[in-house]
Formats: structure tokens, C-alpha cells, sequence
């Protein structure tokens, strides 16, 4: 502990001759292994997601990239760790947009802020979607909603989490229709997925592409998209209807887009030669083959068009809170 | 079924999980000879190492530790009248005695035959039983997982050695531990005191690692001032021929179906199971007369050691149908899988089958591999019984203080560890069962879930416990399980008073200054 002080004027003192030297160290930049945070325990999305990233990534820096995983508090404490990281560059971080806002806009003194990261750009792209047992008989979102207004009250419709992207959809078509079905938080894909599996709940939201392989085997049907689902790799259902087909009041976006964060102090060299190989790495080869196994075409989007979409979630889902859900309790 | 277990036997089949299997399996029976070390702290102090593997040659070296160690335990227990597990106290009876006549070697052979056999038949058991409970345990709602938890907690609290009170302070302190955090279905933050990092509630693993590491270097410390001395040094293993061993086929039967059974139970594990079949065995005995154990029979050592064993197959059937552990080793290996990107649960073997059957595959593997180590190698195992081992204390403390760090990449699961450490030593020492703790720990969340998963999808409505047959035969046990242990303290407490009483009035006849 007593050595932090000195730890951290040695830093400024370095942070000081890598400014000095900017396009220097531009150039150089970079020359040390690289540490991609994950800000959640292995084996979920986003850890899959930023391994095969990870692995992409180090031919194209020249440099190791190793994986970190720093879980809890819904992804605050691996993002505090970012923002306290040295800005060299040397750390960044792998998170989903809506992780980020939600984060930020829905608790109390949120430890973390827009303004303690930048952005090196978009790298996966999944929407939200909406499943339903074929043992049902839903072949849509329409004949869902149809059953919801004959039965007020019975149906039950699952979602991974309070607050998370899929209660905006669920707490969406059920506001903007005047609808009465129970929304049941699983707390998790996990639980959820096994519920929807066993036909335990009449429809559920989950995050694409999970459950791909029992849709396309026919077993589950998707009955409405609640982003853009175009970019999927099972062909029948790229044109699933949006939820905002059915009524206009509906259509929200509801995507997660994970994206590479880096802390804020990062000077704009390491952060556009990051960005620049964070595009190579998306469009490359080896990521886009896992990509497309894994469910989706390669995404890219630059870092400035990521940074700016938090704050536009925030703002996209506050007016969902305000119309359709009822206020955080506390 | 029998494809994906060919395919089990494949996958661990490559000459590294053989390899690891090996290890495992050899350095299981050496930490389980070594009294005070066990198979959870084995566990415990190699999880930062196999963080850095894939997930079947991490589970490889875990499943050897925790065969192993069932019969490792046997060999201090017959040469130092010490047993290196609480689940070979059992065998102490009769193998010491045995011993003692100089027939050590003939001991150390009943207790590795009793030991294999019984591995093999709870291997038959799970493997025969994990494909079948998978496929029901799929359609299993919420309400059903949630009474199971309750059925296993009650039986945890019940067969807890010691007392059912200490068993429950166990528990409780288990479930509180587990309530801390983020409440994951209404968000609302319990003890978390405005810390964020309390927010994901307390590290398991970090409480893991304190209570079977920290805490056990803390009791052994205590333990290795006393010492033992070693019956012999010169041991040769001498195996029963099979027809010994099928005249005495009662022995190593009922102690491998009371392993299997007990094993499944949450809590119980296998040192219960030992002496539950031991005395079965023994009340029924004719040829050994029930009065000849304890003198040293080979019944006497059979029994326990194939029950331990086979609870190595009874633990995993819930561990890997549904994700509720059947001991402490399970309860780590469980959050293992966590670690491993696996979601531990009734659609563990759905999602990931080659895991289930890899696992299933490695157990049986791992038992003949501790009958060909003990075969060949028994003469080392007795030499480092002899050794002073507190050499090996810091060691363990610097991979468990290691594991702890990894768990989160942080520090604060380091502080819990030591903590947890600390309390695990006092409560143990103190007669609380602390794995009543971790299993605690363990069902606490998943019942709470569960719990109020299915009242959400049933409305509210509360008879949903009650919906289905299964659901009515689990509550009918657990309020049995309930009735028998209250039913069994009121008597304990009347003749507690009655003792005092006589002792009270033996005092008033001495009269005082007596």
C-alpha cells in the first residue's frame, strides 16, 4: 500500500514523456501486452465473445492480448477497474452498450460514468428477440398478444433481469398494447432459456443468438425481433417482424452492441490506433469465422458513433420507463 | 446414452487427462493418508491451476483427488489408529486391530478391494441413474427444485455429526452468507452497507477456500503437536482373492448401496454413510458373530471402505442432474464449473453432455487407477506417513491465498478467505460441522429462487408446492424429517433432565461437605 504514491509519480512522470513523445509513442503503441478486461465470471456472452476477440486480436497488435476477468456488481466492478487502469492504452475493457447505460442510468450514485471511458468502436451486434414454445401455437407476435387480451392476467412472460434490456421489451408491448400478462424475471439467460425450453412460460425475451439451435430445429418459434435481426446467420429468421410492426408505440431498439472501452485519460493517437485495430481484428478472418458460428455477421462502428450511443440508450429507455414501468422502488 | 458415454471415455481418454487422472488420483490417496488434509482443501488449493486449463483435464485432476482420498484416508486410519478423512474413522475399528496382529498388510488389502468395489458399484449407480434423473430433471419447475433444496437442508441440519442445533447454526450462518448482494429478481441490496464490492454479495469461493483451506492448516497446526506413532514401517499390500471377497459380498454390498444412497443426499457425505452401514453389517452379522467386530475383521474394514467410495457416485448424480451438491468436494467442483463457463443445473447435461459423460468417465477411470496405485505403490504412501508434514502448511496457504485472489482478480476475496478461515477453525473446533456452512451456502440461493420463481409464475398462489405428486412426497418428507428431529430433542432434552435429576438427588444424599 505504501507504495502506491510512489507508483503513481512514477507513472505521471512516464504518462508525461509518453505525451511528450505522443506520436512517438503513437507509433510504438503498441509494445506490451495487452489486457482486455471482462467484467463478468467465464463462460457467459460476453467472455465468449472477447476470447475469440482476444484471439483475433494478437496477430494484429503483435502483442499477447490476455482475457481478465473482473465480475461483479453487474459489470461495475471490471468497468471501475478500467477507469482506474493506467491510460496507456495497454488496458481496455470489453462490455455491452446497454450493460453500460443501464448501469449509469438506472441506480443511485453510480460509481462509474460516461465520461470516465472512450471508445475504440462496436464489435457484436445482437439484438433482442422474443421466443416462444411451438408446443403454444404462437406463430407470432400478434397471436401471442391475441391469447394475452382473451386470457387478462394468465399468461406469463419471462425476462433475464429487472431493469435489463429484455424487460424494456417486455414492459414495452405489454404498455403500448394495454395489455395484462405477468412479467417474470428469471434473473439470468440461463434459467430463463431452460424455462422457455420446458414451455414453462407462454413467450420470453432474450438476448440473440441464444436458443438459435432450437429455433432453427424447429422446436421454439420466434415471434417478433426487438432490433435488427438481419445480420443473423439462420436465414429463415432474418426477417422476423419487428415488435414495432404491430403498433408504432413499440419500436425501440433493443440491442446489446459490445464495444471495446479504454479509460478516458487515453490520448486520441492510442485511442485511433486502437480503434483502427480493433476494425481489423472485426473484420479479419478468424473473428468474423467465429462470428458467424456463433449466430452473427461481423459488426464494426466507430468509436465516436459507440460513445455516443450510451448516452442515447439512456435516453431511449428513461422515456420506456416513464410511459410503461413503474418507478425503481428506493 | 451409451454413445455419449463411449464418447465420455473418449474425451478423457488422450494420454494428458490420463495422465491428470493419475496425478490426481496418487496425490488423492497421499493428502487423504495425510491425516487432517482432505479432499475439499486438495481441491481448493489446485483451483488456480486448473483456471488456466479447458474444462475436462481441469476436472480430471479433481475427480482423481476426490476418489483417491476415500482410500487414502484407510491407511492412517489402520497404521496410526489416526484417520486421514472423517469418512475413515469407520475403518479404524476393525483395520487397527487387524493391524496390530500383524497382519497390516492384509488390512490395507481389504480396505483397497472394499474400496474398489465400492467405487465400481456407485459408478454402476450413477452411471445408470445421472442420464435418467437429466431427462426428467429438464421438466422440473421451479417449485419442484425448490423443495428438493428445503429436503436437503433439513437433511443436511439432521445427519450432521453433532447435534441437530449445531447443525442448523451451520446452515443459518450458511444462508446468510449467501443472502448478502445484489438480490438478483428485485434488485434491492442486502448487507452490502454501500460498498460496491459487496454488491455481488460474498466471494463463495473466496468462503470456500477459507473454510477448507485457511481453517484446515489453522486445526492441523493443533493436530501435528500431538503426533502418532506408526504401527509398522515395512508393509507389503496382500489383496483378498475374489473368492474371500464373494463369501464376504454382504460386507462391501450394503456398505456400497448405503454409499450410494447417502451420498446423493446433500450434507450427509460419506463419513455418515460408513457408520450406517457399518452397523447394519454388523447387527445382521452370523459368521463373523456381531461381538467379533471391532476385534479386527475383514468385514469390518470392507464395509466402510467400499460405503466411502461409493458415495463418490452417489454425490454426483444430484451434482450433475441438478446442481445441488451431495458433500463439500462436490459443492467446490460445482463452483468450479461456474469458473469453467458451465451453468451447473438441470440443463447441465442438455447443454453439455461431453462435460457429464467426460466426468462419469473420469470416476470410473479414477477408481481403477487407486486400485493399481495402491497395487504397486503402497510401500511410498506408508513412508510419508511417517514424515513430518507441517512443511507442507505454507504451501497451502499460498495457493489458497492464490486461489482466493483468482476467483475475482481481486483482493477482497483474499480478505474474505482469511476471514472465513478464521471463523471455519473456531466454529470446527467448537463442534459445528462447517460444512453445514458451505452446503448452507450452497441451497440457500437456490431455494430462495426457486422459492419465489414459482410463486411469481403461479401468481402468488401458494398451494403450487403442494400442485403435483412429486411435489406432495417431498413435502411429506421433509415435515417427517422435521417431526422425527423435534420428536427426537424432546426425548434427548427428558433424558438429559432425568440424568440431571439423579445426579441432584445422589448429590442431596451425600449432602454437602461430603
Amino acid at each position: 500500500m505504501t507504495r502506491k504514491p510512489l507508483t503513481k509519480w512514477t507513472a505521471a512522470v512516464v504518462t508525461g514523456a509518453a505525451l511528450a513523445l505522443s506520436s512517438v509513442a503513437a507509433q510504438a503503441f503498441p509494445d506490451e501486452t495487452i489486457r482486455l478486461i471482462v467484467p463478468y465470471k467465464p463462460g457467459g456472452g460476453t467472455d465468449t465473445i472477447a476470447r475469440a476477440f482476444a484471439a483475433a486480436m494478437e496477430k494484429v497488435a503483435g502483442q499477447s492480448v490476455v482475457v481478465e476477468n473482473i465480475p461483479g456488481s453487474a459489470g461495475i466492478n471490471g468497468m471501475l477497474a478500467l477507469a482506474k487502469s493506467e491510460p496507456d492504452g495497454h488496458t481496455i475493457a470489453i462490455n455491452g452498450s446497454s450493460d453500460v447505460s443501464g448501469a449509469v442510468a438506472f441506480r443511485d450514485n453510480p460509481p462509474i460514468g460516461f465520461d470516465d471511458f472512450a471508445c475504440a468502436g462496436g464489435v457484436f451486434h445482437t439484438p433482442a428477440w422474443i421466443l416462444s414454445h411451438k408446443d403454444n401455437g404462437y406463430e407470432d407476435l400478434g397471436d401471442f398478444m391475441e391469447a394475452a387480451k382473451a386470457n387478462p392476467g394468465k399468461l406469463n412472460f419471462g425476462i433475464t433481469g429487472t431493469m435489463s434490456a429484455t424487460d424494456f421489451v417486455a414492459s414495452t408491448i405489454r404498455g403500448a398494447n394495454g395489455l395484462d400478462y405477468n412479467i417474470i424475471n428469471f434473473g439470468g439467460g440461463g434459467p430463463l432459456k431452460k424455462a422457455i425450453l420446458a414451455n414453462q412460460v407462454q413467450a420470453g425475451a432474450i438476448i440473440s443468438p441464444v436458443l438459435l439451435a432450437d429455433v432453427a430445429a424447429g422446436e421454439l418459434n420466434v415471434l417478433a425481433a426487438a432490433g435488427d435481426l438481419s445480420g443473423i446467420s439462420h436465414e429463415p429468421v432474418r426477417a422476423t417482424k419487428h415488435m414495432g410492426d404491430w403498433n408504432e408505440d413499440a419500436r425501440i431498439d433493443v440491442a446489446v452492441i459490445r464495444g471495446i472501452f479504454m479509460p478516458s485519460g487515453v490520448s486520441e493517437e492510442v485511442r485511433a490506433k486502437m480503434e483502427e485495430m480493433v476494425a481489423a481484428t472485426v473484420t479479419g478472418e478468424e473473428f468474423t469465422n467465429f462470428a458467424v458460428n456463433w449466430g452473427y455477421a461481423p459488426y464494426t462502428q466507430t468509436g465516436a458513433d459507440y460513445c455516443a450511443r450510451l448516452p442515447q440508450e439512456v435516453e431511449d429507455l428513461t422515456a420506456v420507463l416513464e410511459k410503461y414501468m413503474k418507478p425503481p422502488s428506493n | 446414452m451409451l454413445e455419449g458415454l463411449a464418447a465420455g471415455f473418449a474425451d478423457m481418454g488422450t494420454p494428458m487427462n490420463l495422465l491428470l487422472l493419475f496425478v490426481g488420483t496418487g496425490l488423492g490417496i497421499l493428502v487423504g493418508a495425510l491425516p487432517g488434509l482432505s479432499s475439499p482443501m486438495a481441491i481448493i488449493v489446485l483451483l488456480p491451476i486448473t483456471f488456466t486449463m479447458e474444462t475436462l483435464p481441469a476436472f480430471a485432476i479433481m475427480i482423481g483427488i476426490y476418489v483417491g482420498t476415500k482410500l487414502g484416508g484407510s491407511f492412517s486410519a489402520i497404521l496410526l489408529r489416526t484417520p486421514g478423512t472423517p469418512a475413515s474413522a469407520c475403518t479404524a475399528l476393525d483395520g487397527y486391530p487387524m493391524a496390530r496382529r500383524g497382519e497390516a498388510g492384509k488390512a490395507l488389502g481389504y480396505a483397497t478391494m472394499g474400496s474398489t468395489a465400492g467405487g465400481l458399484m456407485g459408478w454402476v449407480a450413477a452411471v445408470t441413474a445421472v442420464p435418467f434423473i437429466a431427462s426428467i430433471a429438464l421438466d422440473s419447475a421451479p417449485p419442484d427444485i425448490a423443495l428438493i433444496g428445503i429436503a436437503g437442508l433439513v437433511m443436511v441440519s439432521a445427519f450432521a455429526r453433532g447435534s441437530m442445533v449445531k447443525g442448523f447454526a451451520g446452515v443459518f450462518i450458511g444462508l446468510l452468507v449467501a443472502s448478502a448482494g445484489l438480490d438478483l429478481q428485485d434488485a434491492v441490496m442486502r448487507y452490502t452497507f454501500d460498498l460496491s464490492i459487496m454488491e455481488s454479495g460474498i466471494p463463495f469461493a473466496a468462503v470456500l477456500v477459507g473454510i477448507f483451506g485457511f481453517a484446515v492448516v489453522f486445526s492441523d497446526i493443533a493436530m501435528t503437536v500431538r503426533g502418532s506413532e506408526l504401527l509398522t514401517k515395512d508393509v507389503k499390500l496382500s489383496l483378498p482373492n475374489i473368492g474371500d471377497l464373494f463369501r464376504r459380498w454382504r460386507a462391501w454390498i450394503i456398505g456400497s448401496l448405503y454409499g450410494i444412497g447417502i451420498g446423493a443426499i446433500p450434507g450427509v457425505g460419506a463419513d455418515g454413510s460408513t457408520w450406517l452401514s457399518y452397523a447394519t453389517v454388523k447387527n445382521q452379522s452370523k459368521d463373523p458373530p456381531p461381538e467379533a467386530f471391532g476385534t479386527g475383521v475383514p468385514e469390518g474394514i470392507l464395509t466402510p471402505e467400499s460405503s466411502n467410495n461409493a458415495t463418490t457416485g452417489g454425490a454426483l448424480v444430484p451434482m450433475l442432474t441438478l446442481g445441488i451438491p451431495g458433500d463439500g468436494s462436490t459443492a467446490i467442483m460445482l463452483g468450479a464449473m461456474v469458473m469453467h463457463g458451465l451453468t451447473p443445473g438441470v440443463s447441465l447435461m442438455r447443454d453439455d453432455p461431453h462435460i457429464v459423460y467426460g466426468l462419469l468417465a473420469a470416476l470410473l477411470i479414477a477408481t481403477v487407477f487407486m486400485f493399481v496405485i495402491a497395487w504397486m505403490a503402497i510401500g511410498s504412501f506408508v513412508k510419508v506417513l511417517q514424515r513430518e508434514r507441517s512443511f507442507l502448511f505454507p504451501f497451502i496457504l499460498v495457493f489458497a491465498t492464490i486461489g482466493a485472489f483468482a476467483s475475482g482478480n481481486a483482493l477482497f476475496p483474499v480478505f474474505v478467505a482469511i476471514i472465513f478461515g478464521v471463523v471455519g477453525f473456531w466454529l470446527e473446533a467448537r463442534g459445528f460441522p462447517v460444512v453445514t456452512i458451505v452446503l448452507g451456502a450452497v441451497l440457500g440461493p437456490i431455494i430462495e429462487y426457486n422459492v419465489r420463481l414459482g410463486l411469481a409464475l403461479s401468481g402468488g398462489d401458494w398451494t403450487t408446492f403442494v400442485g403435483t405428486w412429486p411435489r406432495i412426497v417431498l413435502v411429506t418428507v421433509i415435515a417427517l424429517l422435521l417431526a422425527n428431529e423435534i420428536r427426537a430433542a424432546f426425548r434427548r432434552k427428558s433424558e438429559a433432565d432425568r440424568l440431571h435429576d439423579q445426579k441432584e438427588a445422589e448429590v442431596g444424599r451425600l449432602g454437602p461437605g461430603d
